[in-house]
């Protein structure tokens, strides 16, 4: 290594993360003691753990909660990343487990999403909704709330992981560590179940 | 094709997870099959309710809570590396050498037993460093040449190769990892978990 390319090592180092850093550079600068970059990693991935962690334990302050074991238990555990593989797959995969270890901890892995969450959390959306869609919209989205949250823990952990961060069904399988087949029949039960619960409200055509 | 497409199937196709053939098939039996064409459409409409999911915004103060969690954790960088303890400790234990062995040589050339001659010889010193500082460095450069001990000579270059390793073992880490938390940041932390 010359001089040159040490000291551009040396000022890549310092500097303050961009919204264009990787996550593994991220974690890997954390690694190295960066607590710096370990924030900015905390503020790209805390929606995404947050509702992910809300939807498996079924209350928000519950999930808060379990986000910040999360992230601390992730520093604590950098050590163990790989940062040759993708930082968020792992991150995940600390939260589903967390998760699931509160579930058991508090003897209902059958646990629901109380029915009083769902619209004071839907009636208070953080995109724009327009009015005049607002009550069809808010219609659907309770039915499908309710009944991702009457559906087993795993499968809330699918159904969020494919459409609230929108990843492919390898990467739902090496996260929550079950076979590619497994995910997709969640998904499709899901579908089912959702199809019927539609279909008993009159909303489908 | 005879019957009706089966539950699979139609999820499959939805999930793109159909061969070219088997796409074509479903197509062209939906386009004759009233039955198994609401069925896809309402396995479409299920799907198009499902990806209505949102997410809920998260409080502004997330971040700081958990960094101040991250900092107060047993394996924060600051307090933990042994790496950094290790040099320093090898700095300290330099100086105290150094500091012995100047004692120790300053004593031994001047020799000197009482606490008075002590301190007479203390004041000494530091008159003729004010009046002639080329004395001082005099003095300073025998201490190791000079002196007739064995500790001086032989402490003397220990005490500051331990300092010079010290020193390079934490400068080695300073490159090598960022700054640790900002300062201007962690103040607004401290300030907002007062407020």
């Amino acid at each position: 290594m010359t001089t040159t390319e040490a000291l551009a090592l040396i000022a890549r180092n310092r500097q303050t993360p961009s919204e264009t850093t990787s996550d593994e550079e991220l974690a890997r600068r954390a690694q190295r003691g960066d607590v710096h970059a370990f924030s900015t990693l905390v503020e790209r991935y805390q929606k995404s753990i947050v509702n992910l962690a809300y939807r498996l334990v079924g209350n928000w302050d519950t999930a808060l909660d379990i986000s910040q074991d999360v992230f601390v238990r992730a520093f604590q555990m950098l050590h163990t990343f790989d940062s040759r593989r993708p930082f968020k797959p792992w991150l995940y995969r600390i939260a589903t487990n967390r998760c699931y270890d509160y579930l058991r901890r508090q003897g209902r892995e059958k646990a629901i999403i109380s029915e009083e969450e769902i619209p004071a959390r839907i009636s208070s959306p953080d995109r724009f909704v327009d009015p005049e869609d607002q009550a069809i919209q808010n219609e659907i989205r309770q039915t499908v709330e309710r009944v991702i949250a009457h559906l087993p823990p795993r499968y809330r952990a699918v159904i969020t992981l494919r459409y609230l961060e929108g990843l492919t069904y390898k990467e739902i399988s090496e996260i929550l560590d079950m076979p590619i087949g497994t995910v997709k029949t969640h998904i499709h039960r899901a579908r089912d179940i959702l199809k019927a619960a539609l279909a008993e409200k009159g909303m489908l055509p | 094709m005879n019957g009706h497409l089966s539950n699979e199937t139609l999820h499959r196709y939805l999930d793109g997870d159909l061969s070219w053939e088997e796409r074509q098939q479903v197509r062209s039996h939906v386009n004759t099959c009233a039955e198994c064409r609401q069925r896809l459409e309402h396995l479409r409409q299920a799907e198009y309710a499902l990806r209505q999911i949102t997410s809920f915004a998260v409080p502004a103060d997330f971040t700081e809570r958990v960094m101040k969690r991250v900092r107060q954790s047993p394996t924060y960088p600051w307090t933990s590396s042994s790496v950094t303890w290790i040099g320093r400790a090898l700095m300290f234990t330099g100086v105290l050498l150094l500091i012995v062995a100047i004692l120790e040589a300053w004593t031994l050339s001047t020799s000197f037993s009482t606490w008075h001659d002590i301190k007479v010889q203390w004041m000494t010193f530091w008159t003729n460093v004010l009046n002639d500082p080329e004395s001082a460095m005099y003095i300073l450069v025998n201490l190791d040449t000079s002196a007739e001990s064995d500790i001086a000579q032989t402490v003397l270059p220990l005490a500051l190769a331990l300092i010079a390793l010290g020193g390079f073992i934490h400068m080695v880490r300073w490159i090598t990892t960022a700054p640790t938390y900002p300062r201007h940041l962690s103040y607004t932390m401290d300030r907002g978990l007062q407020g």
